[in-house]
């Protein structure tokens, strides 16, 4: 494949992939307000499915984890950890407040993701000025949506 | 807890886990974090229309505005397509 070919895929694939949480978003508040499903549910649910996953994506790709170095399954382990530490803080959020304010909060975190490919991912990627523009005026966005939904 | 509400948490569970996380990753693989990263902020608009048809939630002006602005830095992040290393 060639390369703008999988830049188009990788980005309509990121598109859905927005759609999918999007969604997720109205879920996890249905659960916790109608049905009142404690938060912790929804993180064993995702442990569940997690593992799920892992199995479906086949299990010499899981028995490689010992081949890989000490430090890597760290790495991967702490990620597992935040992932499931960022559910549990999530579906609390919608707990709380209206969809419309969490989501944009979230959705923050392309700034996060930057700043860490900026430190971390330099020699992969570049963190171009327009990239840094549009993430700002997205940002400036969602503050919109925060004060717009608390009336600060 | 009611059974529905199980069914809810495992609907989320598959969703973002089985379905959003793999495509998401595909994605990082083959555009890049520079790339798919901002495009996760298209996310409110997606929730808040979900929300208006599914919850009954109504946006004011101020959270169109934003939702508007989001979009608009998206369009100038998907117009930089300079943003591997070669």
């Amino acid at each position: 494949m060639d390369r703008d070919r999988k830049f188009r895929l990788g980005t309509v694939l990121a598109f859905l992939s927005a759609l999918l949480y999007g969604i997720s978003q109205i879920i996890a508040k249905k659960g916790v307000t109608e049905y009142e499903v404690p938060p912790v549910v929804f993180l064993f649910v995702a442990l569940f499915s997690a593992t799920v996953l892992m199995l479906m994506t086949g299990w010499p790709g899981v028995k490689s984890i010992q081949y890989l170095p000490r430090r890597k399954v760290l790495l991967l382990t702490s990620a597992g950890l935040i992932s499931g530490l960022s559910v549990t803080l999530l579906v609390s959020a919608l707990d709380r407040a209206p969809v419309v304010v969490v989501t944009p909060i979230v959705a923050l975190n392309p700034i996060v993701s930057l700043t860490l490919v900026y430190f971390f991912l330099r020699r992969l990627e570049k963190v171009t000025k327009r990239v840094v523009l549009g993430t700002g005026i997205a940002l400036i966005g969602a503050i919109f949506v925060i004060v717009g939904s608390t009336g600060l | 807890m009611e059974p529905l509400g199980f069914a809810w948490a495992l609907a989320y569970g598959i969703v973002t886990f089985s379905l959003a996380r793999v495509i998401l990753y595909t994605a990082f693989g083959l555009a890049g974090a520079t790339r798919v990263a901002p495009i996760l902020s298209v996310m409110p608009i997606f929730a808040a229309i979900f929300a208006m048809i599914l919850l009954g939630e109504k946006p004011n002006f101020l959270i169109i505005m934003g939702i508007v602005l989001s979009a608009l830095g998206m369009i100038l992040i998907l117009s930089d397509r300079n943003t591997s290393v070669e």
